[in-house]
C-alpha cells in the first residue's frame, strides 16, 4: 500500500526518540522519494487520458488516491527530517558546539551542514547580547555556591584558571574550583561534581 | 531606575516568560540595563582584590543575576525555535513588539536554514506538483489554550470568558486585584503584556 515506507521512517525515528540521534536512513528516504516519483508518473498517464476524455470514473478515483499517497509520503518525509533537526538542536545545547564523533556519524551530510549553520547563527545571537556577548549555554542551574568540589575523571593535563593559576587534571584528583569554569567540563564528562 | 527596580522587573519578566506558552513582548532595554549592571559589579569586585566574605557574597549575587538573565533569554529562545513559523508570520502581520531585532534575525536565519535543508534532502527530488511547501504555516504554533495560574495586579472588569453565541449571552467575569485564577492563557494574553496580570 502507498505510504508504508513513509510510516516506517516515522517509526524509525519514534523508536530512537529517547536516546541520542539514530542513524540517518538514507536508503528508506530514497525509496520514499522513488515511490513519490512512481505515483506521479502513473498519475500523469491517467491525467493525459482524462484530458483526451477517454477516461472512466475509476481513473479519476485512482488519480485522487495516488495524489493523496504522494502528499502523505511528502508529509512523512518532512516530519522525519524536521524532527531529526529538532533532535540535533537539543544535542547542541547538551554537548556544546562539538558533538562526539559517534553521534556525528549518525547525521547525514546535509544535517552536518545545518548543524554548522545553526552553530553560527546561535553564536552570532549570543555574541550580540551586550559588549562581550553572553553565553546562554552556561548557568543552566541556579548557583548556590561560588566554588564547587569536583573530581577529575579523565587525564587532561594542565588547565589555566581565570585568576591565572594552573591546576593539573589527573585521573581521580579532587579540586575546589569556581563554578563558572567547571560547568562546561562537567557537561563534557571530564569532571564530576562531588555532592 | 535603581538596581533594585531593574532586578524586580527582570524577575517579573523571567517568571512571566517561563510560565507563558507564547512569547511576551521583548524587553531589550531591561536586558541592556542588567548586562551593564553586571559589568559594573564585576569591575567593582575585580578592583577590590582581597578575599573577604563581602566579596564572596557580591560574587554570588552577580552569578545569581546572570543566571536569571540567561534563563530568561534561554526560555525566549526555546519558544522562538519551537514555533518560529508562528512568530515570523505574526511579525509580518504587523505585531512587531514580540521579537527584538537580534531575535528576529535569528528566527529568519533558522527559517531559511531549515527550509534549505528540507529542500536539499527531499523537496528538490520531488515532482513539481509538491516541490515547495509553506514552512511557516506548517511549523506548529504555540498552544494558547494552555491553562496558567494568574495573579491579578490591577482590577479588570468584564473579561469575556465565553463569547456571545446564539444560545447564550457572553459570559464575563470581574477580576479584583489580589485574586488568583487558573485560566486559559488566550483570555489574559493582552493583560499579561500590559502588566495588569502576573503569571505565577
Amino acid at each position: 500500500m502507498f505510504g508504508e515506507k513513509g510510516l516506517e521512517l516515522i517509526q524509525d525515528f519514534h523508536r530512537n526518540r529517547d536516546g541520542t540521534l539514530g542513524p540517518y536512513n538514507e536508503e528508506k528516504v530514497r525509496q520514499v522519494l522513488e515511490e513519490i516519483q512512481a505515483l506521479v508518473e502513473a498519475n500523469q498517464k491517467d491525467v493525459s487520458r482524462a484530458v483526451k476524455q477517454t477516461s472512466s470514473r475509476t481513473d479519476m478515483a485512482a488519480i485522487e488516491v495516488r495524489h493523496f499517497g504522494m502528499v502523505r509520503n511528502q508529509r512523512c518525509l518532512m516530519a522525519y527530517l524536521y524532527n531529526r533537526l529538532q533532535k540535533i538542536r537539543t544535542l547542541r545545547w547538551e554537548f556544546g558546539s562539538v558533538i562526539p564523533t559517534d553521534i556525528k556519524s549518525n547525521m547525514s551530510e546535509m544535517e552536518g551542514q545545518w548543524f554548522m549553520k545553526y552553530n553560527r547563527s546561535l553564536a552570532f545571537y549570543m555574541g550580540s547580547l551586550g559588549e562581550n556577548g553572553l553565553d546562554l549555554t552556561q548557568n543552566i542551574k541556579p548557583p548556590d555556591s561560588l566554588l564547587i568540589e569536583v573530581r577529575c575523571l579523565e587525564e587532561r593535563g594542565e588547565m589555566q584558571l581565570d585568576n591565572g593559576s594552573t591546576i593539573l587534571l589527573k585521573k581521580n584528583s579532587i579540586h575546589f574550583l569556581p563554578r563558572s569554569q567547571c560547568e562546561s567540563l562537567i557537561r563534557e564528562g571530564v569532571l564530576e561534581h562531588i555532592t | 531606575m535603581t538596581l533594585e527596580q531593574i532586578l524586580n522587573e527582570l524577575h517579573r519578566a523571567w517568571v512571566n516568560e517561563k510560565k507563558s506558552p507564547t512569547l511576551l513582548d521583548a524587553k531589550p532595554d531591561i536586558v541592556e540595563c542588567v548586562l551593564e549592571q553586571i559589568k559594573e559589579m564585576e569591575n567593582n569586585i575585580q578592583s577590590q582584590n582581597e578575599f573577604s566574605l563581602k566579596i564572596n557574597i557580591h560574587q554570588l549575587e552577580v552569578e545569581r543575576i546572570r543566571f536569571v538573565l540567561t534563563s530568561y533569554l534561554r526560555s525566549r529562545l526555546e519558544k522562538l525555535q519551537k514555533h518560529f513559523g508562528y512568530f515570523l508570520r505574526q511579525h509580518e502581520a504587523g505585531i512587531t513588539t514580540k521579537l527584538s531585532i537580534k531575535e528576529l534575525q535569528f528566527a529568519q536565519t533558522i527559517s531559511t536554514d531549515t527550509y534549505d535543508h528540507l529542500d536539499q534532502s527531499a523537496l528538490k527530488h520531488m515532482p513539481a506538483v509538491i516541490k515547495s511547501i509553506d514552512l511557516l504555516s506548517k511549523v506548529p504554533p504555540p498552544n494558547l489554550e494552555k491553562y496558567v495560574f494568574a495573579s491579578v495586579k490591577e482590577s479588570v472588569d468584564n473579561l469575556i470568558v465565553d463569547p456571545e453565541t446564539d444560545d447564550k449571552v457572553a459570559d464575563a467575569i470581574d477580576m479584583k486585584a489580589g485574586e488568583q485564577y487558573l485560566i486559559r492563557y488566550k483570555l489574559i494574553e493582552s493583560l499579561v503584556d500590559n502588566g495588569q496580570v502576573h503569571l505565577v
